[in-house]
């Protein structure tokens, strides 16, 4: 007799924000052995926890290793559910190109926001490090992203972001995408003086930012 | 009273005929206005000296950074890839090893006869020997948790500070021997202060209980060693390190230097007659992106609020970029020597 599907989702959800790779790989087997909806015990279950984990990451009772670890553990259940998931419920949320910028291989920044966006069902194009400008754009447009995810440590590779943008705009397609930015010597003002359409202090922040960006792009606004 | 002997005052507690003011590390920037490249500067240690002194000469810092810029090295000498760039610092590629079960001690006796680090020992000794008089010289290396992140990879290391605290202590155990063995030539070539940074212990990525468990001990052992053998010690960690001061100035240090994240104001509570502190004006916002009378303002408001126990020294909250203007760092160091 399988359990209640609530209880499940409740014990995915627990199993990432307690870091617990196998409970979340033990957990997503007794989902799809129960016939539960791969997709609803994503949302509900490993999303939910990463969201928890990514909570207590805001309120620094969690830190860089705590969210490896519960990111781990969430990837682990998706690797179960990922093949049960119906076609027509596998529509994300939204596709993004993300990397980081050329002259820059620090990556820990740019790996915590791809795991925060698809923990929120975003669908990911991960460049890695040290990528040129154009390899962004033209990625861009052969994901069909509407997100471009920008990350730098350094001042010194700040400029390369900007060139991204214009590439975007010598394309003639720079209203087909939103561009985010991020990276600890970025800041709104930054983002706002390269034409950048959005910047995240952390990579809940750049969860939520795509999330909006992804509807003002659909909606056809732009500030 | 000579720039070093400023500082030095700063350092010790004591007042002086006005603050200390300094940049923090500027290799990278030192060697940009003259139009050479990091790589270049590494394998002419003469010329590399003779620009950090003539620079130092003519902005006239309080002390003065032999071969900074170059902290991917010391991987380097230990197995790990590196690109170096045309602007910038170089890039750590591949880390040393690939998990920590694989750790080799004998290479760590590479780590004395490579070529590179040869070359920057050498443009300390010169350097020392050309300024060190009048100047402080000072060397830095990356240490512990950052230096463990070249080792392994940073994203390896943070799962096993969690997950296996023996593997964690292996790399950490390791880090801090390879970062001796590269900062120990520095002390016999005449540097006087040790700028230990360790920005992946920082309150951004790691909690206070690891870094008082893992990382913080063994900053003391460092501290120690360098003690004694009659250097001072600065510790940089970058971003917000607010909820470790304590542990941070319990390491021993003689000066905490604070990135502009942190609030200087409750950091001059704590560490009041214990250690000096050096910062913390942000190196994009206000080094690069601000006026030199903005920047001039600004430094004296920050002696004005932190000077008054004679140990706090004005200086930028991390390295600046090689593009920051001369005026700005001249502007910088001004608002030291109009104040007393």
């Amino acid at each position: 007799m399988p359990r209640e599907k609530s209880a499940v989702y409740r014990d995915l959800s627990d199993a990432v924000l307690n870091l617990e790779e196998e409970k979340a790989a033990a957990t997503a087997q007794e989902v799809v052995a129960a016939g539960y909806d791969a997709y609803e015990a994503i949302d509900q279950g490993l999303a939910d926890g990463m969201a928890r984990a990514g909570k207590l990451f805001e309120e620094d009772e969690y830190f860089v290793p705590e969210l490896l670890i519960a990111a781990d553990a969430m990837y682990a259940g998706l690797g179960v559910l990922r093949p049960h998931i119906k076609i027509d419920q596998s529509r994300a949320p939204g596709r993004v190109v993300i990397g980081v910028i050329e002259g820059d291989t620090h990556d820990i920044g740019k790996n915590l926001v791809k795991i925060i966006l698809e923990a929120k069902g975003f669908e990911t194009r991960d460049l890695g490090r040290d990528i040129p400008p154009a390899a962004f754009a033209q990625a861009a447009r052969e994901f069909n992203a509407e997100i471009i995810a920008i990350s730098t440590l350094m001042t010194t590779t700040m400029a390369g972001m900007e060139k991204v943008i214009s590439l975007l705009k010598d394309g003639g397609d720079r209203d087909k995408f939103r561009v985010m930015v991020g990276g600890a010597p970025i800041s709104a003002t930054f983002a706002e003086k390269i034409g950048a359409d959005g910047y995240a202090a952390n990579a809940v922040e750049a969860g939520e930012l795509a999330v909006r960006l992804v509807s003002e792009l659909r909606g056809g606004i732009r500030d | 009273m000579t720039n070093k002997e400023i500082i030095l005052s700063a350092i010790a507690g004591k007042p002086a005929e006005r603050n200390a003011a300094t940049l923090m590390s500027a290799g990278l920037w030192s060697f940009a206005r003259r139009g050479l490249k990091l790589q270049d500067a590494l394998y002419q240690p003469e010329l590399a000296a003779d620009v950090l002194a003539s620079t130092i000469e003519e902005i006239q810092g309080d002390m003065v950074y032999a071969a900074t810029g170059y902290y991917q090295l010391l991987p380097r000498a230990l197995g790990a890839k590196i690109k170096f760039r045309p602007n910038g610092v170089p890039d750590l590629d591949v880390p040393v090893f690939a998990d920590p079960s694989q750790l080799d001690p004998s290479r760590l006796d590479r780590i004395a006869g490579d070529e590179g680090l040869n070359f920057l020992w050498e443009t300390a000794g010169r350097l020392a020997k050309r300024v060190g008089q009048k100047f402080l010289v000072a060397c830095g290396s990356f240490v512990v948790l950052t230096v463990g992140g070249q080792i392994v990879s940073v994203e390896q290391l943070m799962r096993a500070l969690r997950r296996d605290a023996p593997a964690a202590n292996a790399v950490l155990d390791y880090a801090l021997e390879a970062c001796w063995g590269y900062l120990e030539p520095f002390l016999r070539s005449g540097s006087e202060l040790v700028s230990l940074a360790d920005p992946t212990a920082s309150g951004d990525m790691i909690s206070r209980r690891y870094f008082a468990d893992f990382i913080a001990p063994r900053h003391k052992i460092l501290v120690d060693r360098i003690h004694a053998r009659g250097a001072k010690v600065m510790l940089h960690i970058c971003g917000d390190v607010n909820d470790r001061i304590n542990l941070m100035r319990d390491s021993g240090v003689d000066v905490l230097s604070l990135d502009f994240k942190v609030d200087l104001a409750p950091v001059r509570e704590q560490l009041r007659g214990r250690a000096a502190f050096a910062g913390n004006l942000d190196p994009v916002r206000v080094m690069l992106q601000a006026t030199p009378d903005e920047i001039r303002r600004l430094g004296r408001e920050s002696i004005k609020k932190y000077g008054g126990d004679h140990n706090y020294i004005l200086m930028p909250g991390c390295d600046i970029p090689g593009t920051v203007p001369l005026e700005n760092v001249k502007a910088l160091l001004a608002a030291a020597r109009e104040t007393n």
